[in-house]
């Protein structure tokens, strides 16, 4: 049993002082009348007759003493604001996770936001158990987390650390052993919580109106070969009016007023023909927003120059050739392999079937194999092959469908230190290489799959191209730890400032708490990454597992007050005494 | 009887002096009617003839019965009771604890005490008055005629309450002194440590007639006490704490009951005589009692 009002060391002297009270008192009280008889003679033998009695008598002073005792003890521990932990061990450590989804920063009906509320039950719960027990804090984002500590300032310093962010969450791996552990959560994030976790519920509802896509792809069809797709979700329970702002580079402008009704979705798929190239960014506005995070969201809209592209080619009249002469930013040259010769003026080279024995300075992409030094080495063909593990963030697989692509034919090939982006179960089919010039490498020719025959191969052509040049779309990330696949390059926003990176694997990693586009420069390319929520599961701020009255409950295995029940005790303690006391069965 | 300055000892007034008159002449009318219980046992040389037993040498030839001798050829001896004038004891006891009660038991004792001196003194018997706790405390001579009463309300006026109860030793040293027999009037509360019955027995031993008058106070019999007391011995000075409830209460005045059973019961099997009275029962009562049963007068 522990106090709030005292520690123990008080308690304890509180407790000795008080029964030391009531011992004297009792005492004193127990100084009898003195009464002189004649002779004690007839009273002694009714006395010893009835020893039994006397043994009663005995025990009723003892009871007497025990009820006085009791009675004092309990009112004046009372007054210490006692109370019992709900795990009925003072050893086991106190263990807090807070949930850092973004969601718990979304900002309810009251004005205050979950996390606000989170923190401050988290101190309450860590207040308490300072002092007489270890406690460890730790959030689900995995950036903080303190050993079990009775050190205060360490505590205190975790939480300020703490605050939602974007990214991946997890329930924390804890130390092993017993523990008595609280989740600090709105439910809205579907974590692996262990069932003996207790878990505290901050939910409020909160309106929340947020950009849930916002794409830009590659659309052949289009003058300017770039659509945009852009959607936006009202997860408020009643309609919102909603101003959607699109703008890009410039003065370009698009506007949208709307309104949208609870849980509808409005989308939008926008020509870009009247912006020009350069970052875009879309922005919503709606009374009472509750979640900030989602309202912005950023795309990359690639300058519409034209491509040089040479064509060396056996095949006359080809996919590749139909492909690419029908695109309008390209500027086909077709060359039959026995005369290829290097252009400085080619932007990018298409090989099919053949590569030249040395690898050109210009970006290429080459289909099928070819026993040429800075291609992959082949190692054999396989048949029947199909495209079943696509990276649909890299920026030459971005919007591909691959999943029903048939390959009669391709080469196997070991990719050595080139980036394999899609691959069947047994081989590489698609790998790339960044430096020191941007290549692709297609493990089959066209004339050897349905590949051409589906709506993603000109996509994949446009993306190649586009990657290949240099003016390709933005890589998409989600926010939090985002990673730019270009080494040691200096991350830039879209309005110029320095973002601080650092370089793991081949690839460069910032942080991306907030949506943004990313610039990457590396010897003079670039390369872009667009950050954004774009998180069904995030912006669906009420959709959680908890309910708003759990806030107000207490764990059930917290601390537990006593007084209330110590005073109810020793009252119905004092009626006992007295009524016993005037039936002289105590004293 | 005219009262003298004399009257006013101790509490024996006027008034009193008038009530010992009237059982004086109450005495006389008892006398006439009852058998006489105090005509001594002794065998000797009176007019009465008790009995006979057979001769042996020595006897006084005089007692010998010759008709006897010619009818039955045994020489007999002719046995005669011999009227003495056997002596009264009245034993006060002066313990301590008769001086509990309102009245005090040692008040009404010496009340019972001196009318049955009067009586005795009216009647010619020699009457000592002897006051005993655990040992005699003082005797007063033997006294015989009723101008020696004043003497008599002078010890017992004088005597005070003191000292426990322990009524074999005392009587046991009175009778070691006084070897001739009488009627030994025994008057106390009996409570004595060392058990009532020693002392009885030890007067019995030495063949005196005994009578008990056992005084008890009111408070002996409805203790006015209640809840956490230390109840005092009068006489040890023992405390002894004890919550006085309803039902010790009622076991006290059980075991009060049972006492004063024990001591008539005790008298009854010994055929002692025996009368109880509590201090508020007026003491002429007490004594006309003492007188039906007739161990007191001649």
């Amino acid at each position: 049993m522990n106090f709030l009002a005292l520690s123990t060391a008080q308690a304890l002297a509180l407790a000795g002082l008080t029964a030391g009270v009531v011992v004297y008192l009792f005492f004193l009280k127990l100084r009898h009348r003195r009464v002189v008889v004649g002779s004690s003679l007839l009273w002694n033998r009714v006395l010893d007759e009835r020893l039994a009695n006397s043994l009663v008598e005995r025990l009723r002073r003892l009871v007497s003493l025990l009820l006085a005792l009791t009675i004092a003890l309990l009112i004046a521990l009372a007054v210490g604001k006692p109370y019992v932990d709900g795990s009925g061990s003072l050893e086991r450590p106190v263990i807090v996770v807070l949930d850092t989804s973004p969601s718990m920063g979304a900002r309810g009906g009251s004005g205050r936001t979950r996390w606000t509320g989170a923190t401050g039950r988290a101190l309450g719960i860590l207040s308490e158990a300072m002092g007489a027990r270890p406690v460890l804090v730790a959030d689900t984002a995995g950036r903080v987390q303190t050993l079990v500590t009775t050190d205060s300032g360490a505590v205190d310093r975790a939480l300020d650390e703490m605050r939602p962010v974007p990214g991946p969450q997890r329930f924390p791996a804890l130390p092993a052993g017993e523990a008595d552990v609280y989740f600090i959560t709105d439910g809205v994030s579907m974590l692996d919580v262990p069932s003996s976790v207790t878990e505290i519920s901050v939910f409020e509802p909160a309106d929340n109106v947020a950009v849930t896509a916002f794409d830009v792809r590659v659309d052949p069809t289009s003058a300017s070969g770039y659509r945009a797709f852009l959607g936006v979700v009202n997860y408020a329970a009643r309609a919102k009016e909603v101003a959607a702002l699109l703008s890009g580079a410039g003065d370009q402008r698009q506007a949208w007023y709307l309104e949208i009704g609870p849980g509808e979705t409005w989308q939008e798929d926008l020509d870009l023909t009247g912006f020009r190239g350069g970052g875009l960014r879309l922005r919503i506005e709606a009374e009472g927003d509750g979640l900030g995070l989602d309202d912005t969201a950023y795309a990359y809209l690639p300058p519409r120059n034209s491509i040089r592209v040479d064509l060396v080619t056996a095949e006359a009249g080809g996919y590749l050739e139909t492909l690419l002469g029908l695109s309008p930013r390209v500027d086909l040259t077709i060359v039959r392999p026995p005369d290829f010769e290097e252009k400085p003026e080619v932007d990018v080279y298409v090989f099919d079937g053949f590569a030249p024995p040395t690898a050109p300075r210009s970006p290429s992409v080459v289909f099928g194999a070819a026993d040429v030094d800075w291609l992959p080495p082949a190692a054999g063909a396989a048949s029947g092959q199909a495209i079943t593990s696509p990276d649909p963030e890299h920026p030459v697989m971005q919007h591909v469908p691959v999943y029903d692509v048939a390959v009669a034919e391709a080469a196997v090939f070991e990719p050595a230190d080139w980036t394999v982006v899609a691959e069947s179960d047994t081989t590489p089919l698609v790998a790339v290489r960044d430096s020191p010039v941007r290549r692709v490498f297609v493990g089959f020719r066209p004339n050897r799959s349905d590949f051409p025959l589906h709506l993603g191969f000109p996509i994949f052509m446009e993306n190649v191209l586009a990657w290949g040049s240099g003016e390709g779309l933005a890589g998409q990330a989600a926010l939090g730890y985002v990673r730019i696949p270009a080494e040691a390059g200096e991350v830039m926003t879209l309005d110029g400032t320095v973002v601080p990176s650092r370089t793991e694997f081949g690839a460069t990693v910032i942080e991306a708490p907030e949506p943004g586009l990313f610039t990457a420069t590396v010897a003079g390319r670039r390369v872009r990454v667009a950050a954004n929520l774009l998180d069904h599961s995030v912006s669906n701020v009420n959709g959680t597992r908890m309910t708003a009255g759990e806030s107000e409950t207490f764990p059930a295995a917290g601390p537990k007050e006593l007084w209330w029940y110590m005073l109810l005790a020793a009252s119905l303690l004092v009626a006992l005494e007295w009524w016993t006391y005037h039936r002289r069965i105590t004293l | 009887m005219n009262s003298s300055p004399e009257t006013a000892i101790a509490g024996f007034d006027e008034e009193f002096m008038r009530k010992l008159e009237y059982l004086a002449l109450v005495s006389k009318r008892f006398s006439g009617q009852l058998k006489a219980e105090r005509r001594t046992r002794k065998l000797g040389s009176g007019l009465e003839f008790a009995d006979y037993r057979g001769y042996v040498p020595g006897d006084d030839f005089r007692y010998l019965d010759w008709k006897t001798y010619l009818r039955l050829d045994k020489l007999l001896l002719r046995l005669y009771e011999e009227e003495q004038d056997l002596p009264i004891y009245l034993f006060l006891d002066c313990s301590q604890s008769m001086a509990y009660g309102h009245p005090a038991k040692i008040d009404y004792a010496k009340k019972v005490a001196a009318a049955l001196c009067y009586v005795g003194l009216a009647n010619l018997d020699r009457v000592t008055a002897i006051t005993y706790s655990n040992g005699i405390q003082n005797q007063l001579s033997p006294q015989r005629g009723k101008n020696q009463v004043f003497r008599v309300f002078r010890f017992l006026s004088e005597a005070g309450a003191s000292g426990e109860t322990h009524g074999e030793e005392a009587f046991k040293v009175f009778s070691t002194g006084n070897r001739r027999r009488g009627l030994a009037v025994v008057i106390s509360d009996f409570l004595d440590p060392h058990g009532f019955a020693g002392g009885l027995n030890m007067l019995r031993y030495y063949k005196h007639d005994v009578f008990a008058i056992h005084v008890v106070a009111r408070e002996d019999l409805e203790p006015a006490v209640r809840g956490q007391v230390e109840l005092i011995d009068s006489e040890s000075h023992q405390a002894r704490e004890v919550t006085i409830t309803p039902e010790l209460l009622e076991a006290y005045k059980s075991e009060m009951r049972r006492f004063s059973e024990d001591i008539r019961r005790h008298c009854l099997k010994y055929q002692l005589g025996y009368a109880q009275t509590v201090t508020s029962f007026p003491f002429e009562d007490l004594i006309l009692e003492v007188f039906r049963q007739g161990r007191f007068l001649k």
